[in-house]
């Protein structure tokens, strides 16, 4: 990014936040150009777009431009930088049209994706519905370390999300002062990883001691892996290392390191 | 210079000025069937596009014939905005106009008549999503689809009725998508394939 507008835009951001507080429609995206654009408002998205030329490949995937496009869900200012991209890459029209001839595809067959009035295990003929809902249960693997019975009690913080595709490196992941925590882990596109079983270990750093371990784990039905902790009755304190092993293969998926504090 | 489509914006723009029919030409190729795309989706009337767009060639070429623009590297810019201005001003009026640019340019990229071709192409794509459609379970899967393609909304609507978070949709829709892929690779049409991916 023009470094000139980088610091223009970190003195000008807390502005231009108040902006940001009207409501969504001003807060279309940003962060495929920098972080800071979480606040920006899409005016001022769409003039950096337009003066700096950074519309690009990322920023139509990440804002679904061509969706939005096709549907005429695009504000004036940005399908006015999106049509001027288009003139400079007149090779996105085959692009769009695929998507465009998709979307009539999908209309076509309407009928075949509107919502059934009742839930789908009762209304599958064959039972698969049924099966669907029960592998959904049994899918979502809550591993729950000591005192299982009592966690319905506990508080519920958002689950810290553990990803392997997007690179955590070795940062550690700080976790504080919550007695049930939840963990989502990314073990890579859900077309490859829903057939495929997991295991996992939680290591503590300092003696090698292992906390706990799993086998035998599948992803849910959003291709997340999802485990939970427990610390009722022992405080988890202290640096851990936790595993993720593709069973089968033997194959690491992910190691991560998580500084569990009191609060 | 190149008289190509590798031609610059400034090349054309330069090349005009100078007299050479030529980037003439060029220019209608370049920008035309884009432009053209541009002003249908916006004015639904193919009859109306096709004169804008017409219009606005005749517009840039005199104007570069005696002249330039200031930044000729933003030729891209000023085709867009040139035909919006001719599109609201035509809003405000009926009354189309003669033009004596190069028709049969304009002619060759606007013809996008679709072909036996592409109907064979366009029925064998419904006939795989349905299939597709047909094999997908999971009844989240189906209703992301029908938010997203039928109801077409964005992702953020999506989220908020299904109480997703974005990464959540991510997936879902990747995943849904990635079976469609599965079953439209049994056909051969690259470029829907490319979208999927």
């Amino acid at each position: 990014m023009n470094p000139y507008i980088s610091s223009f835009w970190r003195k000008s951001a807390s502005s231009f936040s108040r902006l940001d507080s009207l409501g969504p429609g001003l807060r279309r995206g940003g962060e495929g150009i920098s972080g800071a654009f979480d606040f920006a408002p899409s005016w001022f998205v769409v003039w950096f777009i337009v003066m700096n030329n950074t519309m690009n490949e990322q920023y139509l995937n990440e804002h679904e431009v061509i969706h939005r496009y096709l549907v005429d869900k695009l504000p004036d200012d940005e399908r006015d930088a999106f049509e001027v991209y288009l003139l400079e890459h007149p090779e996105l029209l085959d692009e769009i049209e695929a998507a465009r001839h998709i979307q009539n595809a999908f209309k076509a067959n309407a009928g075949l994706l509107k919502k059934s009035r009742f839930p789908a295990w009762l209304t599958a003929r064959s039972g698969q519905g049924l099966l669907a809902a029960a592998a959904c249960l049994v899918v979502a693997v809550v591993i729950v370390f000591r005192l299982p019975q009592q966690n319905a009690d506990l508080p519920l913080q958002p689950p810290v999300i553990l990803e392997t595709l997007r690179g955590q490196g070795d940062d550690i992941i700080q976790v504080s002062g919550t007695p049930l925590v939840q963990f989502l882990i990314d073990v890579g596109p859900p077309a490859l990883s829903e057939e495929l079983s997991y295991s996992l270990d939680i290591v503590q750093e300092a003696d090698g001691s292992t906390l706990a371990t799993a086998q035998g784990l599948h992803v849910d039905q959003d291709g997340w892996l999802l485990f939970s902790l427990s610390d009722q009755r022992t405080p988890l304190q202290g640096l851990y290392r936790v595993r993720v092993v593709q069973e089968g293969r033997n194959v690491m998926v992910g190691e991560y390191r998580v500084d569990f504090t009191a609060e | 210079m190149a008289t190509d489509n590798t031609a610059t914006s400034t090349e054309i723009v330069t090349g005009i000025n100078s007299g050479d029919r030529n980037f003439e030409t060029l220019l209608i190729q370049k920008y035309g069937k884009t432009l053209l795309y541009i002003l249908e989706r916006r004015t639904h009337d193919k009859d109306l596009a096709q004169d804008i767009c017409q219009e606005t060639f005749r517009i840039l070429i005199e104007k570069f014939r005696v002249g330039t623009i200031d930044e000729p590297e933003r030729l891209a810019g000023y085709i867009q905005q040139t035909a919006i201005n001719l599109l609201i001003a035509e809003r405000r009026k009926t009354q189309r106009r003669k033009t004596d640019i190069d028709s049969e340019a304009l002619d060759a990229v606007s013809d996008r008549r679709a072909t036996p071709h592409d109907e064979i192409a366009l029925m064998r794509l419904r006939k795989a999503v349905r299939e597709a459609i047909l094999a997908l379970h999971n009844e989240r899967d189906k209703e992301i689809l029908y938010r997203y393609y039928i109801e077409e909304q964005d992702k953020e609507q999506v989220c908020g009725a299904m109480t997703l978070d974005f990464r959540h949709f991510d997936k879902v829709i990747s995943r849904a998508r990635s079976r469609l892929k599965a079953v439209l690779e049994a056909n051969n049409d690259d470029v829907i394939q490319e979208e999927l991916t």
